[in-house]
């Protein structure tokens, strides 16, 4: 029964701590698919970004034919006056696709960073509530007592 | 498909990034309440020790300092506040001792009070204490006082007491009203036997009045609402006493009855019909059936039978009274303490029939004959084995079978074989393991008979023998040693009748016959082994052989055989 109690103590604190590295290794794991998530969300950002120039260029040379074919120069006059809009509009989305990346990176990072402060504080709390655990066991254990041992009533040769 | 000239917006905005978790602040947060909570469990248990150290301690307390009686008495004697005797019941240690001294005091208190109810209960068995409601009453008092000393202390223990208090109490209150309901009984059995014994009294002297029945029947009433009455007090026991009471008015009835007919002498009367003012009382209590009148003929009858047994006893006593006077006066006269002239006159002062040969025999003018001198031994021989009286020895000597000085002889025998040596006597028969009954059925040729007569008249003997040397007589060791050397003179007698007997049906066995003890030491088996040239014998000389085997056996322990071998 004495046996029994301290290894059911042991083992407790021993899953205690296993489950604390459990606990830091799940934050790190989630750190790090946050900050995958993150990346590639900007990319999808990037990506937007780059498809928005794309389409730009391809309304400016659509509108600059148009303009030659008409007789119009075409840096001047209305096809001037819409590249502008077109370039101002354009513009508004790849900045703003621009600042969604950079704020999609900031946020990732700061999850992840959160993730593993959180794995420390697990990881932290989980190893000293097992060596509390295993301290207030230990301690249960010396209040328990038992019958003192037998003193020895033999008398002892006394040599001379 | 014309390509669009202008570009057009696709409405990008900045998007909103995925809320934050802050799950380090979770983690924090449960790493706190754990924290907390595995703190508020260490507080737990230090406080937990501290508080069974404190009841400890506590209880310790109260066991070194339990409060006494004598100090709840001062206390309440001085009027101090009876809580103040306990320690404060605000802190562990405080309300520890507290219960401690409340449960101490409280064992205290009902020591004490059970020793009061021993003192009751004393009171009760002895009979001095016979007030119930007084027992009660002190009982009730008892608990109260102590329940309410407690309850200043600890109302727990207060109620705790009063419900042990009540337990113990209400077996004394029980043992009292036992007791009161049991002396009640008695008180009022005595009366109904009192009234029993006073009726009987009153019924038997009524019924013998000149009264007529009416009166009678009248008395009989009004005593039978008077006893009823009585009777009732006790109902256990009122159907037993009225049927006594019944039984007594019929049972005076039929005796009364039957002493007014003994003294009327009207009983021959009565049985053929005339029954006067006894028929009307008889009717009433439903007696003058026949079978009762038969009763009542027989009681009176039965009565008559009685007086004259009686009569012929006192007429015994005085005839054995004067036979043992007669005896005395023989003795002096034989011993020369009487002269003839004196012997004659005191045997006519106590009207002692004398004869004319009895006178001769006095005088010295007469003596015994041969032939009644042989009869006399053998009367002799009959007195020993109580088969003779005075009135038988009387007889003989009328007769002149015998002389009136061997008659007197015979009955001086008598007078010790039935009184004096009696203890004797019967120690000679348990000796030799037989009765007077079985003695007097003895034939006649029966050598037993004669060895007892022998030993009776020996103890006999040796009593004449010491009271004429003027010793002290021990008729307890004369008897064992002359039954001894009976039984001896039996054995010597009846053994070689027995082997003889015994030894003659071994003739027609294989068995050779060496002495009488190894015979007598055969079992039933080696009996029954028994041959005759090689042949089993009748099963009846089997049992014959095992009865010889168990007589003489008997013979060589000591005991009397009743049947003695024909020769």
């Amino acid at each position: 029964m004495e046996m029994l109690s301290i290894a059911g103590s042991v083992f407790s604190a021993m899953q205690g701590m296993q489950q604390a590295k459990s606990q830091k290794a799940m934050y790190k794991l989630q750190a790090l698919q946050t900050q995958a998530e993150s990346e590639r969300k900007a990319l999808q950002y990037e990506q937007r970004a780059n498809d928005t120039l794309r389409n730009l260029n391809k309304a400016i040379a659509s509108n600059l034919s148009r303009g030659y074919a008409g007789g119009v120069v075409g840096f001047e006059g209305s096809t001037a006056l819409i590249n502008t809009a077109s370039g101002r509009d354009a513009g508004r989305d790849f900045m703003f696709d621009i600042q969604n990346a950079e704020n999609a990176l900031l946020a990732g990072t700061t999850q992840a960073e959160i993730y593993g402060i959180a794995g420390k504080t697990a990881y932290t709390s989980g190893m000293f509530s097992a060596a509390a655990g295993l301290a207030e066991a230990g301690y249960k254990y010396s209040k328990i007592g038992s019958a003192p041992a037998p003193t020895s009533t033999t008398p002892s040769l006394l040599i001379s | 498909m014309a390509q669009d000239p202008r570009y057009r917006s696709r409405g990008v905005s900045l998007e909103n990034t995925r809320p934050l978790d802050f799950a380090s602040v979770r983690e924090s947060f449960q790493a706190s309440q754990s924290l907390q909570k595995r703190l508020d469990r260490v507080t737990d248990i230090a406080f937990s020790e501290l508080k069974t150290k404190a009841e400890r301690e506590g209880k310790m307390y109260a066991v070194q300092n339990p409060i006494s009686l004598q100090q709840i008495q001062d206390a309440i004697g001085s009027g101090t506040p009876l809580e103040s005797l306990i320690q404060d019941s605000d802190t562990v240690f405080g309300a520890s001792a507290a219960a401690a001294q409340a449960t101490l005091l409280r064992q205290d208190l009902l020591n004490d009070f059970t020793l009061k109810l021993q003192e009751l209960n004393s009171g009760i068995d002895s009979n001095m204490v016979t007030d119930v409601d007084s027992v009660i009453v002190d009982v009730n008092a008892n608990i109260d006082g102590y329940a309410n000393v407690l309850s200043q202390i600890d109302p727990e223990s207060s109620i705790n007491f009063r419900a042990s208090a009540a337990t113990i109490g209400a077996a004394t209150v029980k043992k009292a009203l036992d007791a009161a309901e049991a002396r009640n009984m008695a008180e009022n059995e005595v009366k109904s036997q009192n009234q029993l014994n006073f009726f009987k009294q009153y019924w038997a002297s009524t019924l013998r009045t000149d009264s007529d029945a009416l009166s009678k029947l009248a008395f009989l009433k009004e005593r039978e609402v008077n006893s009823f009455a009585v009777f009732r007090r006790n109902p256990k026991t009122f159907s037993d006493n009225v049927a006594k009471f019944n039984a007594e008015v019929d049972s005076g009835i039929q005796n009364e009855l039957a002493n007014h007919l003994i003294e009327s002498k009207t009983i021959s009367k009565f049985y053929n019909g005339e029954r006067g003012e006894w028929g009307m009382i008889l009717a009433a209590r439903g007696l003058d059936t026949p079978d009762n009148i038969q009763k009542i003929i027989k009681i009176a009858t039965d009565k008559i039978d009685q007086q004259g047994t009686l009569m012929k006893a006192e007429r015994d006593a005085q005839y054995n009274l004067k036979q043992e006077t007669f005896i005395d006066l023989y003795d002096k006269f034989t011993s020369q303490v009487y002269s003839g002239e004196e012997f004659k006159n005191e045997l006519k002062a106590i009207n002692y029939p004398l004869s004319v040969e009895l006178l001769k025999e006095i005088n010295n003018e007469k003596a015994s004959s041969l032939i009644q001198n042989e009869n006399f031994s053998d009367l002799s021989l009959q007195v020993q084995l109580g088969k003779m009286d005075y009135g038988s020895i009387d007889n003989k000597a009328y007769a002149g079978d015998i002389s009136y000085f061997q008659a007197a002889d015979l009955k001086k025998q008598y007078l010790q074989v039935t009184k004096t040596l009696k203890a004797g006597n019967d120690i000679i028969n348990n000796r030799l393991r037989i009765d007077d009954l079985t003695v007097m059925r003895m034939n006649q040729d029966n050598p037993l008979r004669t060895l007892i007569a022998d030993a009776r008249f020996e103890l006999s003997l040796a009593q004449s023998r010491a009271v004429g040397n003027g010793e002290e007589f021990d008729q307890r060791t004369a008897a064992i040693e002359i039954a001894e050397k009976t039984a001896q003179k039996y054995k010597e007698l009846a053994l070689p009748k027995h082997i003889s007997t015994v030894s003659r049906h071994l003739k027609k066995t294989d068995y050779q016959f060496t002495t009488g003890e190894a015979f007598a030491e055969l079992t039933d088996a080696e009996i029954l082994s028994l041959k005759y040239k090689g042949k089993d014998l009748a099963p009846r000389t089997y049992e014959r052989l095992m009865k010889n085997r168990n007589t003489l056996k008997d013979i060589y322990e000591g005991q009397i055989v009743m049947e003695m071998p024909n020769e």
